[in-house]
C-alpha cells in the first residue's frame, strides 16, 4: 500500500511541478491523501483503538 | 520586490522539508533504523505538504503566479500538515508513558516523530502568516528558472528514492509490520539465501 501511495505521490508531484491545471493537481494529491488517512485508520485500529 | 520574496519563501520551504526527508534516509541507512508504518505515513505527509509550495512554484511556468494559486498551494500545505501532525501525535502518544524507550533513538533529546510534529507545526505558522500577508507576497514578475528546477528535480528524485527505500522493506507485502526488523525485499530473495546457507556450511 505505501508503495502505491508513494507512486501516486510522484505522480502529484511530478503534475504539479509541470504546472497542471489546478483541478488536475488537485483531484491527484486529494486521491493520494485519502490513502494517507485510509492507511493511517488501518494502523489506529489494528495497534491500539483510543477511548475519546 | 515582495513578491519575489513569497517566490523564494517557497523555494526555500521546499528545500527545507528536503532536507528533513533527506535526514530521515541518514538515520534509516546510517543509524540502521528502519521506518516503522506511522513513520512512514509522516514522510507521505511531508510530500504532500511540499506539493502546496511546489504548485506555487510550477504555476511560475504558465506565467504570473495568481492570488487564487497563491492561497491554493498553501492551503494545501495546512491540510496535509494538520493530517501529518495527527499521526506524529499518535505516535508521541504510543510511547509517551514511561518507561517506554520510544521508537528509534533520538536526535538533540527528541525522538524523530517529535521533530516530525514540530515541522509540521512550523508549517502551519508558516502557511498561516504566508497566506496573512498573501496580497503582498504573491508571486510577480517570477519566472521557472535554472533553481525552480533544481528544486523541483530534488522533490522529485527524493520522492522516487522514498519509493525505492519503501519497496526495498516492504517486499511484495500489503502493509508493514509495526515494529519492522529488516528489509523484506531482500529477504526473500532465493539467491541471497542460497548464499547464506553455503556460507554456513564453509564456516
Amino acid at each position: 500500500m505505501a508503495i502505491l501511495i508513494f507512486a501516486v505521490l510522484l505522480l502529484a508531484g511530478w503534475l504539479t511541478v509541470r504546472g497542471s491545471r489546478r483541478a488536475t493537481v488537485l483531484v491527484v494529491w486529494t486521491v493520494a491523501l485519502c490513502a494517507v488517512l485510509a492507511v493511517f485508520n488501518h494502523h489506529m485500529a489494528a495497534k491500539l483503538s483510543l477511548n475519546f | 520586490m515582495t513578491g519575489r520574496l513569497g517566490f523564494w519563501l517557497a523555494h526555500l520551504f521546499v528545500l527545507a522539508y528536503c532536507g528533513v526527508l533527506l535526514a530521515g534516509f541518514v538515520v534509516q541507512f546510517g543509524a540502521d533504523e528502519l521506518p516503522c508504518p506511522l513513520c512512514i505515513l509522516q514522510r507521505q505527509a511531508m510530500i504532500l505538504v511540499m506539493c502546496g509550495p511546489l504548485y506555487i512554484i510550477g504555476r511560475a511556468r504558465r506565467g504570473d503566479v495568481t492570488l487564487a494559486d497563491y492561497t491554493m498551494g498553501y492551503g494545501m500545505s495546512i491540510v496535509a500538515a494538520v493530517v501529518g501532525a495527527g499521526v506524529a501525535a499518535r505516535q508521541i502518544l504510543l510511547h509517551i508513558v514511561p518507561p517506554d524507550p520510544g521508537y528509534g533513538s533520538a536526535v538533540l533529546g527528541l525522538h524523530l516523530y517529535t521533530w516530525s510534529f514540530i515541522t509540521f507545526c512550523v508549517v502551519l505558522v508558516f502557511c498561516g502568516v504566508s497566506l496573512i500577508f498573501g496580497r503582498e507576497l504573491v508571486p510577480r514578475g517570477v519566472r521557472f528558472g535554472w533553481a525552480s528546477k533544481v528544486v523541483c528535480g530534488l522533490f522529485l528524485v527524493i520522492v522516487a528514492a522514498n519509493l525505492v527505500a519503501v519497496f526495498f522493506e516492504l517486499g511484495f507485502h500489503w502493509f508493514l509490520p509495526p515494529d519492522p526488523t529488516r528489509y523484506e525485499t531482500f529477504h526473500g530473495l532465493p539467491l541471497l539465501g542460497a548464499a547464506a546457507m553455503s556460507g554456513g556450511a564453509v564456516g
